[in-house]
């Protein structure tokens, strides 16, 4: 390198100096620039503060778009508006911060997301632990490698929703870093929170996380060894099939139809991952000694999936399985497949089969070809072997034969799983017959057996029985079905039968013994519209449905308001309406809608009944929160007389008679009845009467009872 | 003896009064609707999950159905129990609920954010699910769910009802029989969504004794109680509803699926923009436009909110559907769905396209329940309308455009909207 030996001269030197100070000159420009950038930066930050405290939400809104532009530099300072006083404010520097960390993330913004998570991460200094969580969540957007380690020390942060942000951020944060966080954290927790970094292992999918994965499927709580599986059979691991092995052999405190869930799902993820053979093996077991029916049809459908004839011998042989989901999946797996695919095979089977089984591979073939069935039908039903003649008889659709019907009682009560519902179908037959023929009375015995003495019966078959009662018409159906009003899945059928059944024969002058049904119905728990179709009955009886409470002096004949909004609950001394014009009796329009506020208001008769006394408002109205409303009554009065009120409500109420305010109580209570006493007099003529009742929330009702000056309940069934 | 013979008689009078009137005229002698509107062997038993507006609609279809009550908020689970009458077991934990065997289905009518979990824990459980829409609020919980629907062999019908109304049939029917052409651009449009009022802010609180806030948070990351984030009001937060687009675009883009035949598809392209709420802690954009584009065949689907004036002029929310022969308007897309009288009175030539006829959206369900077929909105589709909704508000987030593989469900290049795909889950929840 010649050059290198040249002695410097001025040439050189100066050549020298001159790059020096274009050198300089560079740095100098590019450190103004910086520092004029970093100017212009805090310079757009304040500003952009300044926009966002303006009390004008148009300013506040268009200073969230111009976040971006500034990007990292602004995330300090918003972060301190994060805490502002103002709500509006804190939501809009936090809306700021997401739009720069969404323009970071975009395509090609690598460099200003490098800066972007610098910045969410200097927030986990923060003292608020809302900052804390928002920039953990945030960051889990657009975060790499760089910042997981930073994430993960938040797992260890005293705010318990802080902790777990920064764990959905590592689930959701790539790479490695995320990675071992996760699988540090699973190590150090305790029992009860390591199955949700296990969770989040799992969720990875990635082969790193197996090792840790079996090691808790082997040790520690059954939550943990089972979230350990789970995980492991999401991530389709064949390395689970023995430890789901060893754990179906030994639980060890472990729910066995969660951890069959899981073997499932093994079977499931190998099978669409192209290990047939491997899945199969699990669904087997699970077909063989899973505990519950939906677990086994599972298995069926994973070894049998629908338009498949691989297992067709397995088809065959589970359509007379125990439980009734695998008979039926098998059923409509071999219909699917059709006469050409499964006629031969089920002529096959059958000829081979024992007495025990036959009837079912029969079963089966009168859904696929009830042709080909033909001639072994008529052969079966003319047989001595019970089972297999009332699967003939189901087949040939002449299960209607009287003699059979103690042989269908027996098959019933012999609880052979696949034989009852043919059984309980062909004496549901029977019945239905002895009700076409007008064998009321038997028939109603019949159906009384099937709710009575059949524990198995479906609920489908429990309605059927009950509906037949009801259609039968017999007097005797009206005490059986009353047994039944508090049946938690026959109650209404069985309520509207006695409505039914009461009406029939109380119009055939026998009202006293069918009122006592229909009473019974009233104070049941029963739909409104149930019971109120029974004091429907009752009236049309002669009996008024709410007599009693009427002759203790209750009144129930309303006029209401739907709910009037009331948030602010001020409503109480505010006049929806013009008062003391209403409670003197002017028409306000009670056929009208009124616009109260942001809703609609009308007047509907209160057509619900009360079994206290009380006006049960929380079931009369859907909106039940927040609100208030009017009553309105006319009471017609033979004689002017002075009277007591005896009000209660929850929550507040007033009372209007006449056009004059009588009583207010405006405080938040429960309902005591009688609570409170009002003196009052009635005018000869029509009385006028005003109540308003506000709400909060929970319960909501109002009683109105009547008595003379000396406490003696008046009758107001005498009210016109 | 006289005396018994009359009593005989008035008796077996009484039995064919009461055989002949329900056989014949059951009005004239039993009160209307008492004897129920569905036949004894169609019963099935179904749990009610979510009791608030939308769960007590269902309560009163499934009235005679329910054997089992379960909402996180106490005045809701009295109010529903008011409502059936009976004495079925209530819970505030939907997993006590899943363990009770004798249910055959469980209608979920929970805040969006709780559809995929709860749905595929119910497959799990070895129960058909009727979710109310939309279906999923990520892409990863609608995959999950479809996947669980067909692993347990499990019935899943998704509550976009307006394609089960017969407007939406007659709509369908019309377009398939090329009554206005290729369809070229469905132009959906929808008032905006609200804006919370200056006295309608409410600071954070402790949430209520009667209500499990925690459960109701549930699979979300977490947030505190706020009595404008809760109940109704979750549908304009983008973490818990996601706005119209999500509520109501579910009902449109669902009888959109339906007439355009694609429920199997997806976009290639989803682009939206949107203004978000000035003030209060509802987050979903006032003002939206958001464009789909699909290929194979080529069509584009417009979302404006609040849409071009002679379609808001006609009220509420629907789509005009432009054909290259002429153009029809189906107004709403939820329950209330109403296409032009011309399609009304359209009948197919012999050979045309009948499309499938709903018996009614509960009733669609409760028919699969039994038959085990595919309901009018199976888990795929509804799963695929909700994409719509998701694609359009993750690229309102992002404020930019998606290039969407609808065979991989990944978005093309962009790492940072693959992100937002899935949600993690909080514990113990798990997708």
């Amino acid at each position: 390198m010649m050059t290198l030996n040249l002695p410097l001269n001025t040439k050189s030197i100066l050549s020298r100096l001159s790059l020096f100070c274009l050198c300089a000159m560079v740095v100098a420009v590019t450190l103004s620039r910086g520092v004029c950038r970093a100017d212009e930066n805090a310079g757009a930050v304040k500003t952009l503060v300044a926009r966002l405290t303006s009390g004008d939400d148009e300013v506040r809104l268009q200073a969230r778009f111009s976040a971006p532009k500034i990007g990292a530099p602004a995330i300090a300072a918003l972060a301190g508006l994060m805490t502002h006083d103002d709500v509006n404010v804190r939501i809009a520097a936090l809306a700021a911060i997401e739009l720069i960390v969404h323009h970071a993330g975009r395509p090609g913004g690598v460099e200003e997301r490098g800066a972007v998570c610098a910045e969410l991460v200097k927030l986990f200094g923060n003292e608020s632990s809302d900052v804390k969580r928002e920039a953990v969540h945030l960051l889990g957007y657009i975060a790499g490698d760089g910042s997981a380690r930073a994430v993960a020390e938040l797992l260890y942060d005293s705010d318990e929703h802080v902790r777990e942000t920064a764990r959905l951020s590592l689930e959701r944060i790539p790479g490695t870093g995320a990675l071992e966080a996760l699988i540090a954290a699973a190590n150090r927790a305790e029992d009860a929170m390591r199955p949700r970094f296990l969770y989040s292992l799992a969720k990875k999918n990635v082969s790193q996380a197996v090792p840790t994965l079996v090691e808790y499927s082997n040790t520690g709580t059954p939550e943990v060894r089972l979230t350990a599986l789970d995980g492991l059979a999401r991530m389709g691991s064949r390395e689970a099939i023995p430890i789901f092995h060893r754990t179906l052999a030994s639980p060890d405190g472990i729910d066995v139809a969660r951890l069959y869930r899981k073997y499932l799902l093994l079977g499931d993820v190998l099978q669409e991952s192209g290990y047939a053979g491997a899945a199969a093996g699990i669904f087997e077991r699970a077909l063989e000694s899973a505990p519950a029916d939906y677990l086994r049809e599972h298995a069926l459908l994973g070894l049998c999936p629908a338009g498949s004839d691989e297992r067709l011998d397995l088809l065959i042989a589970s359509v007379g399985d125990r439980a009734g989901r695998v008979r039926r999946l098998a059923l409509r797996h071999l219909e699917r497949l059709g006469r050409d695919r499964a006629t031969t095979p089920l002529l096959q089977a059958y000829e081979k089969a024992d007495a025990g089984t036959r009837p079912w591979i029969l079963h089966a073939l009168v859904r696929v070809d009830r042709q080909a069935a033909g001639s072994l039908l008529d052969k079966a039903a003319g047989g001595s072997n019970p089972t297999l003649k009332v699967v003939a008889l189901d087949g040939l659709g002449k299960l209607d034969q009287l003699t059979l019907e103690q042989t269908y009682f027996n098959l019933i009560k012999s609880g052979a799983a696949p034989i009852v519902p043919i059984a309980l179908k062909g004496y549901l037959t029977l019945a239905q017959g002895e009700l076409s023929r007008g064998h009321a009375e038997k028939a109603t015995e019949m159906y009384q057996r099937v709710l009575e003495e059949i524990p198995t019966a479906t609920v489908a078959d429990r309605v059927t029985a009950v509906d037949g009662i009801t259609k039968a018409g017999d007097f005797l159906g009206l005490r059986v079905l009353s047994r039944y009003l508090d049946d938690k899945t026959l109650g209404n059928d069985a309520a509207r039968g006695v409505v039914a059944l009461a009406t029939a024969h109380g119009v055939e002058g026998q009202q006293a013994r069918v009122s006592a049904h229909l009473e019974a119905v009233l104070t049941s728990p029963l739909p409104r519209e149930t019971v109120n179709s029974a004091a429907e009955a009752l009236k049309n009886l002669g009996v008024d449905p709410q007599g009693e409470l009427k002759k203790k002096g209750f009144f129930l004949n309303w006029m209401l308001t739907t709910p009037i909004m009331d948030a602010d609950h001020q409503g109480f001394d505010i006049a929806f309406f013009p008062e003391e014009l209403l409670s003197k009796g002017e028409d306000m329009g009670f056929d009208k809608v009124h616009e109260i506020g942001p809703r609609r208001v009308r007047w509907r008769r209160l057509d619900q009944l009360s079994s206290d006394g009380t006006v049960n408002l929380r079931t009369f109205y859907r909106r039940t929160q927040d609100v208030l409303v009017y009553g309105y009554a006319e009471i017609e009065s033979d004689a002017d007389r002075d009277i007591i009120l005896k009000l209660a409500s929850n929550d507040g109420l007033a009372c209007w008679v006449n056009g004059e305010r009588i009583h207010a109580v405006d405080k938040k209570r429960e309902l005591s009845i009688d609570e409170d006493s009002v003196s009052t007099r009635l005018q000869r003529g029509k009385n006028t009467v005003l109540i308003k009742v506000t709400q909060t929330d929970g319960a909501w009702a109002f009683a109105f009872r009547i008595t003379d000056a000396n406490g003696k309940p008046i009758d107001t069934s005498t009210f016109k | 003896m006289a005396k018994a013979t009359v009593k005989t008689t008035r008796r077996k009078f009484l039995r064919r009064t009461v055989q002949l009137s329900t056989a014949l005229a059951a009005p004239a002698i039993f009160p209307r609707g008492i004897l129920g509107k569905n036949s004894p062997n169609e019963r099935v038993l179904i749990g009610h999950v979510g009791l608030g507006g939308m769960g007590t609609g269902h309560l009163n279809f499934f009235k005679d159905y329910a054997g089992a009550l379960c909402d996180v908020y106490e005045p809701h689970l009295k109010r529903a129990a008011g409502i059936i009458g009976r004495p079925v077991p209530v819970y505030k934990d939907f997993r006590a609920l899943l363990d009770q065997q004798d249910l055959d289905g469980v209608l979920l009518a929970t805040p969006d954010h709780w559809h995929g979990v709860m749905t595929v824990m119910c497959c799990e459980a070895g129960k058909d699910v009727y979710v109310q829409k939309p279906a999923c609020n990520t892409i990863e919980e609608g995959r999950a769910m479809v996947k669980a629907a067909k692993r347990w062999g499990r019935i899943v019908q998704v509550g976009s009802q307006g394609r089960s109304t017969p407007d939406a049939f007659f709509s369908a029917q019309y377009i398939q029989n090329d009554q206005i052409g290729r369809v070229k651009h469905v132009e959906c449009w929808h008032y905006p969504n609200p804006v919370q009022k200056p006295s309608e802010s409410e600071p954070d609180s402790p949430p209520p004794s009667d209500l499990d806030w925690d459960l109701w948070v549930g699979p979300n990351r977490w947030a505190p109680y706020n009595k404008q984030r809760v109940h109704f009001n979750f549908r304009w937060m983008l973490d818990f509803g996601g706005g119209q687009i999500r509520d109501r675009g579910a009902h449109v883009f669902s009888c959109a699926f339906f007439i355009m035949q694609s429920d199997f598809t997806g976009p290639k392209s989803v682009e939206a923009t949107g203004r978000p709420p000035e003030r209060g802690l509802w987050d979903c954009p006032t003002d939206m436009e958001i464009r789909y584009e699909f290929e194979n065949p080529d069509w584009t689907m417009t979302w404006s909110q609040p849409g071009p004036k002679e379609l808001q002029e006609l009220g509420g929310f629907g789509a005009r559907y432009h054909g290259d022969k002429g153009e029809l308007i189906v107004r709403g897309g939820d329950g209330g769905t109403y296409t032009e009288e011309k399609a009304k009175n359209f009948a197919p030539p012999p050979g045309g396209v009948i499309p499938y006829k709903s018996p009614g959206h509960e009733q669609d369900w409760i028919d699969c329940i039994r038959s085990r077929k595919q309901p009018i909105m199976h888990i795929e589709s509804g799963v695929r309308v909700a994409t719509l909704c998701i694609l359009g508000n993750i690229s309102y987030r992002l404020g930019r455009k998606l290039n969407w593989d609808p065979i991989t469900e990944r978005v093309i290049g962009d790492e940072e909207a693959n992100r937002l795909l899935a949600n993690p889950t909080r514990a113990p929840w798990r997708i």
